[in-house]
């Protein structure tokens, strides 16, 4: 194991996504994890070092978070991955993709609210035969509203506004 | 004396010197808010507020979200400081640093505190960086 990074002179006692980190860092580490909002999944890698001995959660809802683990998404520098290098920004999660149009969504597909400030998975995907544009579409995402990952329908609870992406 | 006239009278020294070498003085602000002079926000280095609202990602899933984003934001620009630090937000869970917190990313690793957080509220990059989150987030509910 080699030095820490934040601290060259220690030598590193953890090490997580190929980066080494010293005693004093897990133990930062492990303390801001404690401190992530209950709904965050996952907690323990959702956290990053500000400065001095500092180490915090990260701010922000954790939706881009929860779908770059799910979906292995390592997008952007250093700022815009968690501690296991995973994408945390909705706009670097979805930037570079295609937009999918309502009729071709499929699972695995991203969704992104209007706004581009929430991001959820398409767990299930069933065609309507009486309107096949318009095919009923289930997702799963990190919920802030809700306190846990959830399941919700595209239609109803987001209004069926936002977009498709892959 | 109200409460803005005090923050203002505590921050003028620095602003109107940073002005001193303009030909043309800016009157300063209404003493209705706790508004500073456009031109201040570019004499003074950004603060805690500033560095931290600058570039952050906007992170929420509802409306009812978005829209108690907004209020609080608002609140920073016409409340004062002593009601902010007790002011509570939704529904009661959070305070307002802990609120923007829960729904801003900023562009580099930090997180508000409030001691620092309310000691810079009335400086003029902070005001400037708070009315243009509240215009972005403005525009997002436009949309939804």
């Amino acid at each position: 194991m080699g030095k820490c990074v934040n601290h060259p002179a220690r030598d590193g006692a953890y090490s997580v996504n190929k980066k080494d980190y010293c005693a004093d860092c897990r133990k930062g580490i492990e303390a801001a994890a404690k401190k992530v909002d209950k709904h965050v999944e996952p907690k323990a890698c959702f956290v990053w070092y500000v400065a001095n001995n500092d180490w915090q959660p990260i701010t922000g809802t954790g939706c881009a978070h929860w779908l770059a683990h799910q979906r292995g998404i390592r997008k952007g520098g250093a700022n815009e991955q968690c501690l296991e290098g995973y994408t945390y920004r909705v706009k670097t999660l979805v930037g570079g993709t295609s937009t999918v149009a309502l009729d071709k969504v499929k699972v695995n597909d991203i969704y992104c609210s209007p706004s581009k400030d929430h991001t959820g998975l398409v767990i299930k995907v069933t065609p309507d035969a009486k309107n096949p544009d318009m095919p009923k579409i289930l997702i799963r995402h990190d919920s802030s509203a809700q306190g846990k990952v959830a399941e919700n329908e595209f239609a109803t609870y987001f209004k069926g506004k936002g977009t498709f992406h892959r | 004396m109200s409460g803005a006239r005090r923050r203002w009278a505590a921050i003028a020294p620095l602003v109107l010197g940073a002005l001193a070498g303009c030909s043309e003085r800016t009157p300063p602000a209404p003493a209705a808010s706790t508004a500073v002079p456009a031109s201040a926000a570019a004499a003074e280095a950004p603060g805690v507020i500033a560095r931290f609202l600058d570039g952050a990602e906007i992170q929420a899933e509802t409306d009812a979200q978005r829209r108690e984003l907004r209020r609080a934001l608002a609140d920073l620009l016409v409340r004062p400081a002593a009601e902010l630090r007790g002011a509570r937000y939704a529904g009661g869970e959070r305070s307002l640093v802990e609120l923007l917190n829960a729904h801003l990313l900023p562009a580099t690793p930090q997180r508000l505190e409030p001691e620092s957080f309310f000691a810079d509220l009335a400086h003029a990059p902070a005001q400037a960086a708070v009315r243009a989150k509240l215009a972005e987030i403005d525009k997002g509910l436009a949309g939804h």
